[in-house]
């Protein structure tokens, strides 16, 4: 869930906030998202879908019905570094855009839905991985299970996010098992759909599949040249299009995203 | 678990006294003004009622239809129930509201805060998206001075929202024509959409590098957003300063008073 506005008291947001403006700065650094001074189309794209997926949803029964949040899933497919850019950015317009999650909780929602399962998710299909083998065909459940596991992480972010930063009029356990108990539900979920989404990918294009790529070593600097590949520059655009420079200088890549 | 994103389409905006406003002093406001409201004690319901009276005044200068407001605060259904937690599972002393049930008062008082300061939050993000595009409003961020990069990128995925969106809507077609496992909102018709869909956003990526390289050229000059000083969206004025920070203003008045009663 995305942490609304005024659930959590002002220290913790502000810690959150700092938190991810590093996070975030050092992921996309790490994937070179900029490129000389210039942002890279992938994420964009992305977070679009990340975005538009969550409206493609699954009935659960008693009314209600689930849907895909995707950390794990963009983690698999693009990496952890590009993954956590992409989840910021989703964050960031679901906050201002359509009103979910709190403004001044883009912080803390980052950290949770985005660094935590991120690196949850690149952990365990690291560690994972070799142990079966590198076939490609145990992949998805393989992604599933990392993503849901990542789920799970990020309640349990959230969880602590509430106990540090929430009230005291319920005791701490209570907490974490509420929290805890309902992302067993999501973390389920998450691994269903990330495995038939990964498997399907897989069939189609297993190319962009970036985490089941066979030298998993080469895994950040195979995004790093993708990312200077695509955004090789052409000759200088003179044409009606081109736009005049920017009047501010560039802000350093470690800011706030807020 | 819900889905609501599509009350109005990113993009999109009311035209309304607001509109005139600049993005980046809505945006100070919009902050300053939540900031005010989670300062506030729960303790004290009345200054909450304050902070509603500014928030609904200002949806109706701002012509934002009351269907929206509602749509959105589906939103909160997750916050109703850590809140029940709250409320169930609160420290004493307890009170009894029907037969038998008990439930924890300072829990209940906690509970009221929660979902107010929320639905408030709600109410006055939605106003503001309602009045801004979202280029706007990352316009407004980045004369705030969020690092360029991340402010085109936000601005570029807004964008791409509306194409994929419309890419989900064929897969959605052609497997529904197809056939298929006959109904499309299954876990694995979904799945294998999701599938499809991140194929071709993959490929919608890969034309539109190529497309901005071939547009913008060097490694100078913005990827989509005018610069700073641009004539799409309006300046800040101090007056405006002025106006915006009313509610704000109003929020803390109200918070003091909470506070120092």
């Amino acid at each position: 869930m995305h942490i609304p506005d005024g659930y959590v008291d002002l220290p913790t947001s502000v810690a959150g906030g700092v938190l991810a403006a590093a996070g975030v700065g050092v992921a996309a650094r790490r994937a070179a998202i900029v490129v000389r001074e210039k942002v890279t189309t992938l994420p964009a794209v992305v977070a679009a879908y990340l975005l538009v997926g969550q409206l493609l949803v699954v009935p659960v029964g008693f009314g209600t019905s689930a849907h895909l949040i995707g950390t794990g899933l963009a983690t698999v497919l693009v990496g952890p570094a590009v993954a956590i850019v992409c989840v910021a950015t989703v964050v960031v317009l679901q906050a201002l855009v359509f009103a979910d999650g709190g403004v001044t909780a883009i912080g803390l929602n980052i950290v949770n839905d985005g660094l935590v399962p991120a690196l949850a998710t690149a952990a365990v299909v690291k560690l994972l991985w070799p142990l079966v083998g590198r076939r490609r065909d145990r992949f998805a459940p393989l992604a599933g299970l990392a993503s849901g596991l990542a789920a799970l992480a990020g309640g349990l972010a959230a969880a602590l996010v509430l106990v540090l930063g929430g009230t005291d009029v319920v005791s701490h356990r209570t907490v974490v098992a509420t929290l805890g108990g309902a992302h067993v539900v999501v973390a389920v979920i998450e691994a269903v759909l990330t495995t038939g989404i990964v498997a399907t990918v897989l069939r189609l294009r297993p190319d962009l599949v970036l985490l089941a790529r066979p030298a998993a070593t080469a895994i950040e600097a195979d995004t790093a040249a993708d990312a200077v590949a695509v955004a090789e520059p052409g000759p200088r655009g003179s044409g009606p299009t081109a736009e005049p420079e920017p009047i501010e200088p560039p802000a350093p890549v470690d800011r706030s995203p807020r | 678990m819900s889905s609501a994103h599509g009350a109005q389409p990113a993009g999109e905006r009311l035209e309304s006294p607001l509109t005139r406003l600049a993005p980046e002093v809505k945006v100070v406001a919009l902050v300053a003004f939540l900031v005010a409201v989670a300062l506030t004690p729960p303790q004290r319901p009345w200054a909450f009622a304050a902070h509603a009276a500014v928030v609904l005044t200002v949806a109706v200068v701002a012509l934002v239809p009351l269907r929206t407001l509602a749509t959105r605060l589906v939103f909160e259904i997750p916050v109703l129930a850590l809140a029940a937690t709250y409320a169930a599972f609160g420290r004493a002393p307890r009170v009894e509201v029907l037969a038998g049930l008990t439930l924890s008062r300072p829990g209940l008082v906690v509970a009221f805060g929660v979902l107010a300061k929320a639905t408030i939050g709600v109410v006055a993000v939605s106003v503001v998206a309602a009045s801004t595009t979202a280029t706007e409003l990352v316009r407004g961020l980045a004369r705030l001075r969020v690092p360029t990069w991340f402010c085109d990128l936000v601005a570029l995925s807004a964008r791409q929202v509306e194409v994929l969106r419309a890419e989900a809507a064929r897969v959605r077609l052609a497997a529904e024509l197809r056939g298929g496992p006959g109904r499309i909102d299954t876990w694995r018709a979904v799945a294998r959409s999701l599938g499809t869909l991140f194929v071709q956003g993959a490929a919608r990526a890969e034309r539109l590098a190529t497309s901005v390289a071939v547009r913008s050229g060097g490694g100078d000059g913005p990827l989509v957003l005018a610069p700073a000083g641009g004539a799409a969206s309006p300046v800040a004025t101090s007056r405006q300063w002025a106006v915006a920070s009313v509610p704000a203003l109003l929020a803390a008045a109200a918070l003091l008073a909470g506070v120092l009663r």
